[in-house]
């Protein structure tokens, strides 16, 4: 094996350098100091890939975060009760509707406590009116044609692939859900609802989801619950003003008999972000404690071979090289483990990401992304660990005394 | 045999300070991997110390059917009556059953750092300090019944602005002052405010309560007749288990992340250390040949040899281990924690530090024993002429 990588690795190495011209010469220096351990070179390079691979897995994760936020709505509102009792009455629509900042509102009700069979599976059905389609094509692919659809058939409701698969459905089925409690005017616990279509599915909701119609679920609910609501989506007329309408809505029913409490996505997103552990400090301090590791390793390593190989340095000296290229041939030599195996290592996390959901079942977690950024940073990173190891030795080389050095002194 | 295996590893041990630089690289690498494994864990344990506590296994939690909390649980008045009365339950000192409906509320408020969090405000009923000794005032004085009033648990006055005594909150039907400052003894209900029962739900125009929670009788038998009494009443559609399984359930994939999270990087880290230890025991052989191959042919055999080695590894390690659980300690312990509405202190535990260091000397000796190997192995000749 070592043999292999070492023909691997030489012959990319002379690729490299060829491309630099007469970087060229150098190369066989730099490979002979590289090799000349090539037991410790290998466990270096895998500590620092070990490294690289936690460097990876933290700041793809950060990244990750940072991109549920980058990509949520500041325009979306979302009209809850302030407090979570009973739900918002839907006479508040009219009201939030002429706003100035306001362009749609849209309705979801729900079937409390909903499960298909069997307790376990609870289900939040989203039963909705025409102004939701209009706000949230961009995360459910709800067409006029399918509302025209969903309209059409009152009990009828969408559900989405995952749903389908979960259940054994099929357009046509009936789709029966119970509740716990008493939920319908008739006295009963049981909703006949009816599969019309099967939809794609939403990134706003990964376990899938279900569309039915808000006007059947008012129509049959008890008389003391018509008219309530678990929240209301708005669009506000731009992302810029989305945060002072929140504020303007809650401000008109603060003094009502049900205060609201509203959020743009962007700002859920953000509190979401935040809420739970501060992710970029934890992503940063356990990324560079990796780093602090190797860095020690790698600092030992170069300042052990340039010490062993003094008169080699003298000797390169009295040829004629200068501090400079002496500094830049340590500096190389330190480099190559670093970006080899941050390289790796990113490798590593990026096969590790995919693996996440499947090692914690039920628990969701942002899957870490690896944007291009992040190779860079990682690059960086490992030239900069490179660096740092590489100041103390070839400070003790500047300072070499050639003849005592050459004569073995 | 032990007077030559003291005699190699003293001998080592005293030439330690040669090899300063490459030993600090072991050193550094446990107490990097330590200290993240620690500070990871003081997490876990923490957040199980402050739920635990909150659940007391001499009490049972009664909510509603599928539900998996109390906050989307609805027991009506007269569905809890008729827990209130079932069997199992401690009579009070006036014979009444000690038990009670409670209400939950989610009450929104901003942290310091901007970020809103949802407290739970929970209503307790007349027997509510009976149910929870635990809750001890101090400053100001309990809510009176029937009075808009409330007292907030110490841990949310380090996290939000406008929790001190005198002090409103912003409540359904307006502001509430707060009377009065109370402290579990670090438990997650310090993370709640705390107000009369029906004075909450006139306010939330509630009904119904969230749940009933009962002090149950001391005969071991008791959480089975009450459960048993409960599921065999078809009027009922409610679950009952005991406070301490009930808070179990609710942390578990909490807990479950906070563990494969911690146990992840840390074992990351390790296989970085472990890595970096081979690489550094193997030079640190390669350094003592001359030393080993006079050893050796003086007549001390490979196994002293090997063990130096090992030891070594450990001694370094343990050290880094120290100085990482110690960072740990002191940078986090009794830190306060925020985590979505649960607030609690990070716990850096004698047993974490335990595990710490156990972490730290398994990774030693996968770093050391194959140096140790090659270390006994050296051939007596070709070690003598190693320069």
């Amino acid at each position: 094996v070592l043999a292999a990588l070492h023909l691997v690795g030489k012959s990319l190495l002379l690729r490299y350098f060829c491309g630099e011209g007469d970087g060229m010469k150098y190369f066989p220096l730099i490979w002979a100091a590289l090799w000349r351990k090539p037991a410790e070179f290998m466990l270096t390079l895998l500590s620092v890939t070990a490294a690289f691979t936690l460097f990876g897995t933290m700041i793809g994760f950060d990244a990750s975060v940072a991109h549920l936020v980058q990509v949520s709505r500041p325009d979306i509102l979302y009209v809850y009760p302030r407090f979570s009792s009973g739900g918002v009455p839907l006479a508040y629509r009219d009201q939030i509707l002429r706003l100035p900042g306001v362009a749609k509102i849209g309705i979801v009700g729900s079937i409390p406590g909903a499960y298909y069979q069997d307790r376990k599976n609870r289900l939040f059905i989203r039963m909705i009116d025409e102004g939701w389609t209009e706000i949230m094509p961009a995360w459910f692919p709800i067409t006029p044609a399918r509302w025209h659809q969903l309209q059409a058939s009152p009990s009828g409701v969408f559900i989405s692939r995952v749903i389908a698969e979960r259940f054994h459905l099929k357009p046509g089925d009936a789709f029966p859900i119970l509740t716990p409690t008493v939920s319908r005017q008739d006295g009963s616990k049981f909703w006949p609802l009816t599969v019309i279509g099967i939809m794609e599915e939403s990134p706003q909701s990964p376990g899938g989801y279900v569309l039915g119609n808000y006007t059947y679920l008012d129509e049959s609910r008890p008389l003391a619950q018509r008219g309530m609501l678990p929240f209301f989506d708005v669009l506000a007329k731009d992302g810029e003003s989305g945060a002072d309408t929140a504020k303007a809505v809650d401000a008109m029913f603060a003094n009502s008999s049900v205060p609201t409490r509203t959020d743009t996505d962007r700002g859920e997103a953000e509190t979401d972000a935040q809420a739970g552990i501060n992710v970029p400090f934890v992503t940063m301090v356990i990324s560079g404690a990796g780093l602090f590791m190797i860095l020690f390793l790698t600092c030992n390593g170069i300042a052990e071979s340039v010490r062993e190989r003094i008169p080699e340095f003298a000797m390169l000296k009295t040829l004629g090289f200068s501090d400079g290229l002496v500094m830049a041939l340590v500096f190389v030599e330190a480099a190559i483990p670093c970006l080899f195996g941050a390289a790796l290592g990113l490798g590593l996390a990026a096969a590790f990401a995919q693996r996440i959901p499947l090692l914690l079942p039920g628990i969701y977690l942002p899957v870490p992304i690896m944007p291009l950024s992040l190779l860079w940073l990682a690059m960086a990173s490992a030239a900069l660990v490179a660096l740092s190891s590489t100041v103390i030795p070839v400070w003790r080389l500047r300072r070499l005394d050639v003849a005592s050095a050459i004569s073995g002194r | 045999m032990l007077r030559q295996i003291a005699a190699v590893i003293f001998l080592n041990f005293k030439n330690l300070p040669k090899r300063f630089w490459a030993s600090l690289v072991i050193v550094v690498g446990m107490i990097c991997v330590v200290g993240v494994l620690v500070s990871m864990l003081s997490l876990t344990t923490g957040f199980v110390q402050s739920e635990m506590k909150a659940g007391d296994p001499g009490r049972a939690i009664v909510i509603s059917e599928g539900m998996e909390n109390e906050g989307g649980s609805t027991l009506t008045r007269d569905e809890a009556a008729i827990v209130v009365d079932s069997p199992g339950i401690r009579k009070g000192s006036d014979g009444a059953p000690l038990a009670e409906g409670e209400i939950v509320i989610l009450t929104p408020a901003v942290r310091r750092t901007g970020v809103t969090i949802f407290l739970l405000t929970r209503g307790l009923g007349n027997e509510g300090l009976a149910l929870r000794p635990e809750v001890k005032l101090i400053a100001g004085r309990m809510f009176r019944p029937g009075a808009r009033e409330v007292i907030v648990g110490k841990a949310i006055q380090g996290q939000v602005a406008g929790m001190e005594l005198g002090d409103k909150v912003i409540m359904p039907d307006g502001q509430w002052p707060i009377v009065g400052v109370f402290t579990t003894g670090g438990d997650t209900l310090e993370g709640e405010l705390l107000a009369d029962r029906d004075t909450l739900m006139t306010a939330t125009r509630k009904t119904a309560y969230s749940s009933v929670l009962a002090r149950l009788e001391s005969a071991p038998d008791a959480m089975d007749r009450f459960k048993t009494a409960l599921s065999g009443n078809p009027v009922l559609s409610v679950t009952a288990e005991r406070h301490s399984t009930y808070y179990e359930t609710l942390a578990g994939p909490t807990i479950q992340l906070f563990r494969a999270v911690a146990y992840a990087t840390g074992g990351i880290m390790a296989i970085g250390a472990m890595f970096g230890a081979l690489k550094i025991m193997y030079a640190a052989v390669g350094r003592r040949t001359r030393e080993i191959g006079t050893l050796r042919a003086l007549g001390f055999s490979g196994l002293p040899v090997a063990i130096s080695v090992v030891s070594e590894c450990l001694l370094l390690a343990l050290t880094g281990a120290l100085i990482g659980a110690a960072f740990a300690w002191l940078l986090f312990n009794g830190s306060q924690k925020v985590y979505f509405g649960n607030i609690f202190d990070l716990k850096v535990t004698p047993g974490l530090i335990g595990l710490g260091i156990l972490w730290a000397l398994v990774v030693a000796l996968l770093g050391s024993l194959a140096p140790a190997i090659r270390a006994a192995r050296l051939s007596i000749v070709d070690a003598l002429r190693a320069t």
